[in-house]
């Protein structure tokens, strides 16, 4: 039914006349012809290279110094609290804002001063932006002033049916759902068949069913487009479900891009560790023997350490702690392996979280424990339990 | 995919699209320097010039504060408009409580009869007031041996006049009142009258400051009711004229006009100040307040407000019925012998063809040139520094009483050095100088009714390599024809009704009906005077019920996806 490689260079083979600037791009993968001493070698930095950008406005610098390699097809979220300058990377990608320094490189050209217009990138943004005097039909058509009618009629419709809109080609988008609004949105952006797709937070302003539906949706419509994808979001659960690598940011800086399993097991900073999920954070000191001290407590460290005596953080995720129960309930907590006790406890439904108090540690320890289908949570407050922390999932991080 | 065919300029003209919209800023500014700014420069700068024009400084101020004629009817206006701005809130406040805060029935037509005076010009009003209570008037009795001639007749005649002018400024305000505070003061137990003063008084404190503010403007620069109930009685706005009018002596007219240009400066901050107060005071989320039913308290709302609506329009059918009678008050069977208008003074019919030429152009150039302005305003992304240049002086007329205006572009246009000389008595100086004059509200209209849309519309169609032209043609033109039409309307209105500024301006193949009812009046060609008064009336209410027909098409032409229908 639909022919994805017709989708994505249509209109680009049909409506777009050949290139009259830059001669000595088409063969190749030099920079030869480009003097600027900043010019990365083609290929090196990715489909989209983002090289040193930065952006202040008056004297507050949102961006600095970021530094991006995309390859094509890859789908990529920056995610980060509000305010780390993830959309305005986003707006400076797609060349509504300029940066104040640094360049953009799409493959082996710089279209950092390029209008928004001539970089071809599909945008969706946070309101849809949805035309709302015009039909479904004309929102996607809107960027293909270029095709012949029946061409355009035919993607149109290819498109509708793509996102699952086939029957609301006449109707208005105050009509639709957010939902929907949404899914023209993205169609009216993949339509001109887009160098890159970028997304400005696409599935905040809808509720929480619809939200997980959509995701599968854009990504699936990616996948089939094969279209490189930047994705601007501060819900982790989005970035980790749908992102070949997310670029986690923070006041204005990268501070971490991995694969999102990676991420997750091995955060490298505190920030890191404590934006994406709970995790118990503990200050303590690697040892000239190579263990780690937290408190009373030593530890065995993770595999592949660096040695030598300094301060670090120990952090272990509360569902990576291991538990049993303490033979003698009621005993007092008096030694100093790793015993503990239960002091509150809170149910989420699918699982349990508590809070307990460990001696040997001289700090509090964050549990997660399964209630499978909401049953009984096999801990209470005031429960004493014996911890084990897996060298394997505990997480070193540098510094006092 | 190869890169480079990918990244073909879709439209040769992209790259100029910015440097288009900045091209298109300066020329707006330019135009606005040249047709708000250097009039009121050019009369800053007369009044610290004498006759023969050598720089004496401040001698014309000196000359005018030493003479006790001039300098008591700038105090004499001040006191005036401070009055009937009192007056006229207070009856303007209980209509508005009326219509926001009660349950009232037939709500819509007692708004509606309280907004007719906009149709009118102020000159009806005072002509009326002769009718009623003049030498010869029908309630004569009731002035008790007093004259409605002179300060009694400006107050009355400029409360008539400005009453749906400071209702309207009201009713914005209540009606943002939040309904959550009502709620919370009845849980915590406050009678009708306790919300009242705790809450409805306190809400609207900005509205009722704004609108005395309003209304102080509109009667301390008017000039048709003065002139034509003031008798002996001079205020500021007579002066300018008779100065400029009476005795050519523009120096002396230029300082009353700066004389009045400083209080209508000064409210302009004041109300900019209280508008932003009450912006701030406003909740984001603030609910509407839907008033409950309540027998005795609507029964006497509505008694209040039929009062004060009937009495307008008894007042303005005084005039109709006047200038309809053979000769008022002896002979009252129907005639048109007062509408032939040929037979007087003040240029005839032929008149009344160029006010409607003039209210015409006024629209449509108006209309237009505000949609521009405020497009350029809001949405283009860069060129920050013209975009507020041009912002301010788009709000320049608002604080320039037309009289001011007017006789700026005397003396602007009207130099022999100036290249535009031609302009002058001409219908097009007529009508830039009139849509200058009304520009202000109709370029803040036409930017609330753009910031309705979305701020991405822009890069969106910039992301889809649509230039931005047919965006504003395609989305953003359909969406606000409402407003520009509600827009044109304004300016048809006021450009029927207007004397201030067209006063000084209109050539003897340019005269205005407006300024014809001046000086029918002045001839005491009364009835002719009402008659042509009324004209003006019929065609402004002719106008906007037609415009308000065409609205209602392109409603329900261009408007169909405001209709939520279910899928």
């Amino acid at each position: 039914m639909l022919a994805p490689n017709r989708l994505g260079h249509a209109p680009t083979a049909t409506s777009v006349p050949a290139p009259e600037t830059a001669p000595g791009l088409a063969g190749g993968h030099t920079a030869a012809s480009d003097p600027a001493p900043n010019a990365p070698p083609a290929g090196a930095a990715g489909w989209l290279g983002i090289r040193g950008i930065g952006k202040r406005f008056g004297s507050r610098a949102v961006l600095e110094g970021v530094d991006l390699a995309i390859e094509k097809g890859e789908f990529v979220t920056l995610l980060g609290p509000s305010g780390c300058g993830k959309t305005t990377l986003l707006r400076i990608l797609c060349g509504i804002e300029t940066p104040s320094s640094g360049r953009v490189w799409l493959g082996d050209r710089d279209i950092t001063d390029d209008p928004p217009a001539q970089r071809r990138f599909g945008v969706v943004f946070q309101s849809y932006a949805l035309f709302p005097n015009l039909s479904v039909a004309q929102n996607v058509a809107y960027g293909l002033a270029g095709m012949d009618g029946g061409h355009r009629r035919r993607l149109v419709t290819e498109l509708l049916q793509m996102v699952g809109l086939a029957g609301h080609a006449d109707h208005h988008p105050a009509q639709l759902s957010g939902g929907q609004q949404q899914r023209v949105a993205l169609a009216r952006a993949l339509a001109p068949g887009p160098n890159v797709l970028l997304l400005d937070e696409p599935l905040s302003a809808l509720d929480a069913q619809v939200r997980a539906g959509l995701r599968v949706e854009i990504l699936r419509i990616c996948r089939q487009m094969k279209v490189t994808t930047v994705m601007v979001t501060h819900d982790q659960d989005e970035a980790l479900s749908m992102a070949d690598r997310v670029v986690l940011m923070h006041r204005g800086r990268i501070e971490q891009q991995d694969a999102p399993q990676r991420l997750y097991s091995q955060p490298r900073s505190h920030f890191a560790a404590s934006f994406l999920g709970g995790m118990n954070l503990w200050p303590g000191r690697l040892r000239a023997d190579g263990w780690l001290q937290v408190g009373a407590a030593r530890l065995e460290p993770p595999a592949g350490l660096d040695p030598g005596v300094r301060p670090v953080h120990v952090g272990i995720r509360p569902e990576a702690v291991r538990w049993a129960p303490e033979p003698r309930p009621g005993a007092p907590v008096a030694d100093l392996r790793l015993l503990g006790r239960v002091r509150w406890s809170v149910f989420r439904g699918s699982h349990c979280d508590l809070g307990l108090e460990c001696p040997a540690l001289g700090e509090e320890v964050l549990l997660r424990v399964l209630t499978p289908g909401g049953t009984q949570a096999p801990l209470q407050p005031g429960d004493a339990l014996r911890l084990t922390l897996p060298a394997s999932a505990l997480v070193v991080i540098e510094g006092a | 995919m190869n890169v480079t065919e990918a990244l073909a300029p879709p439209i040769g003209l992209v790259r100029h699209e910015s440097r288009l919209q900045a091209l298109a800023l300066w020329a707006a500014v330019l135009l606005g320097v040249l047709f708000i700014v250097l009039p009121v420069a050019a009369l800053l700068g007369r009044s610290a010039f004498d006759a023969q024009g050598s720089f004496v400084g401040l001698a014309n101020f000196e000359t005018w504060a030493a003479s006790p004629a001039l300098f008591e009817s700038a105090l004499r206006s001040l006191r005036l408009a401070a009055l009937s701005a009192m007056i006229c809130v207070a009856i303007a406040y209980g209509c508005a409580w009326s219509l926001t805060m009660t349950c009232m029935p037939a709500k819509g037509l007692m708004r509606a009869m309280l907004l007719v005076p906009l149709l009118a010009p102020s000159l009806l009003m005072a002509i009326s007031l002769i009718y009623l209570f003049g030498n010869q008037g029908l309630l004569k009795g009731w002035m008790g041996g007093g004259s409605i001639y002179g300060e009694v007749g400006i107050v009355v005649g400029s409360v008539l006049w400005t009453l749906p002018h400071a209702l309207l400024v009201l009713v914005t305000s209540m009606s943002t009142i939040d309904a959550r505070l009502y709620e919370a003061a009845e849980t915590l137990g406050a009678g009708a009258w306790r919300r009242f003063t705790s809450v409805t008084l306190p809400a609207s404190r900005y509205g009722l400051a704004m609108a005395w503010v309003v209304v102080f403007v509109l009667v301390l620069t008017d000039f048709g009711v003065p002139k034509v109930v003031g008798g002996q009685v001079q205020v500021l706005a007579t002066d300018i004229y008779k100065q400029v009018i009476g005795q050519q002596n523009f120096q002396m007219g230029a300082v009353v006009g700066v004389v009045l240009l400083l209080p209508a400066l000064g409210a302009f901050f004041v109300e900019r100040h209280l508008r932003r107060r009450q912006a701030a005071a406003l909740g984001v989320r603030a609910v509407p307040y839907s008033p409950r039913p309540q027998a005795l308290r609507d029964s006497l709302a509505l008694a209040g407000c039929s009062v004060v609506a009937l009495g307008l329009l008894a007042v303005i059918g005084v005039a109709v019925f006047a200038s309809l009678a053979q000769y008022w008050p002896y002979q009252l069977q129907p005639s048109l012998r007062n509408y032939r208008f040929d037979d007087m003074d003040g240029g005839g019919w032929g008149s009344y063809w160029n006010s409607l030429a003039l209210a015409t152009g006024t629209a449509a150039l108006g209309a237009a040139a505000t949609f521009a302005s405020a497009y350029l305003v809001d949405k283009p992304v860069h060129g920050r520094i013209g975009r507020e240049v041009l912002s301010l002086v788009s709000a320049v007329p608002l604080a320039v009483p037309g009289l001011v205006l007017g006789l700026g572009y005397i003396l602007f246009f009207n130099h022999p050095d100036n290249p535009l000389q031609g302009l002058y008595g001409t219908l097009a100086i007529l009508v830039l100088c009139t849509v200058a004059h009304f520009y202000s509200v109709a370029h803040l209209t036409q930017l609330a009714a753009l910031r309705q849309l979305d701020r991405e519309f822009e890069a969106v169609s910039a992301s889809l390599g649509v230039p931005f032209w047919r965006t504003v043609w395609r989305v953003h033109l359909p969406v606000c024809a409402p407003t520009v039409i509600d827009v044109a309307g304004y300016f048809f209105v006021n450009a029927m009704t207007t004397v201030s500024a067209v006063v000084f301006l209109y050539g003897p193949e340019t005269t205005l009906a407006s300024v014809a009812v001046l000086n029918m009046d002045d001839a005491g060609d009364i009835a002719p005077a009402a008659a042509m008064a009324v004209v003006i009336f019929v065609t402004a209410g002719a106008a906007r019920g037609g415009l308000a027909l065409l609205r209602a098409a392109v409603v329900r032409r261009t408007q169909r996806w405001r209709l939520r229908e279910t899928t």
